[in-house]
């Protein structure tokens, strides 16, 4: 039998993804729910590139990956590993049943929707020409935030 | 198969929001925006999903840091005992 390497990556991909949520909501200890959103990442970037969005699929990589997982794993030592338990197992097994309802519902209106993609030259051109403005406003937003957050470190720190 | 996980991911990340643990918390709102974005990436205004990635991780920063001074505060990060908001 042979197997179809794109979609074997998907089923891969949807794997890692739905393992990963199911673990950060249900692990008691935070850094292992950490750890598990960091395979739900992993699997979304691994199915962009699978599906041919480098740019998409490298920049998550690096910005979930690389920059605030680090800082979100430093901030679960910081806080200490500690157990939290998170009510009993008839309201986790309620919770998931309303996920289910939710999705099935939301996935029900979908069905009807195709999306048509674009390439990497389209991309580029669109950033640095017609959204260039968006662009240096997303910088401004993150060196405001950047100086939000050493303030407030501070004041902490006083 | 994977055109249905955003919709998973809006349900799971709704359930995450009323969990007791605020790491959880920020997480699950996290997990929307990457539902989100998944949701686009396939869609012409593709260029724009960067611009929500960015959005997503200012989001992360800035909780995170909120988080910080909640337990430097409080000592805790459990969501019912932080009565501090509720009148």
């Amino acid at each position: 039998m042979e197997i179809d390497m794109g979609s074997f990556m998907e089923f891969v991909s949807f794997v890692m993804v739905v393992a990963g949520v199911i673990g950060m909501l249900e692990s008691r200890r935070m850094v292992r729910s950490v750890l598990y959103f960091l395979l739900m990442v992993l699997g979304i970037a691994s199915y962009l590139f699978v599906e041919n969005v480098y740019y998409l699929s490298l920049y998550l990589i690096v910005v979930y990956s690389g920059v605030a997982m680090i800082f979100i794993l430093f901030m679960g030592m910081f806080l200490g590993d500690k157990e939290m338990s998170e009510g009993g197992k008839a309201s986790s097994i309620a919770g998931w049943a309303l996920v289910g309802a939710i999705f099935f519902l939301l996935s029900g209106f979908a069905a009807a929707f195709d999306f048509p993609a674009l390439d990497m030259h389209d991309i580029a051109s669109a950033i640095f020409g017609r959204y260039s403005f968006a662009l240096l406003l997303l910088g401004l937003l993150i060196f405001s935030a950047l100086a939000s957050v050493f303030s407030m470190v501070e004041e902490v720190e006083e | 198969m994977m055109e249905y996980v955003p919709f998973f991911l809006l349900a799971a990340g709704l359930y995450g929001l009323t969990r007791r643990n605020a790491l959880k918390v920020l997480l699950s709102a996290e997990m929307i925006s990457l539902g989100a974005l998944l949701l686009v990436a396939g869609s012409p205004y593709q260029p724009l999903t960067l611009f929500l990635l960015g959005a997503s991780a200012i989001e992360a920063m800035v909780g995170f840091t909120v988080l910080l001074w909640m337990y430097r505060t409080y000592e805790t990060i459990d969501l019912d005992v932080i009565r501090g908001l509720r009148g």
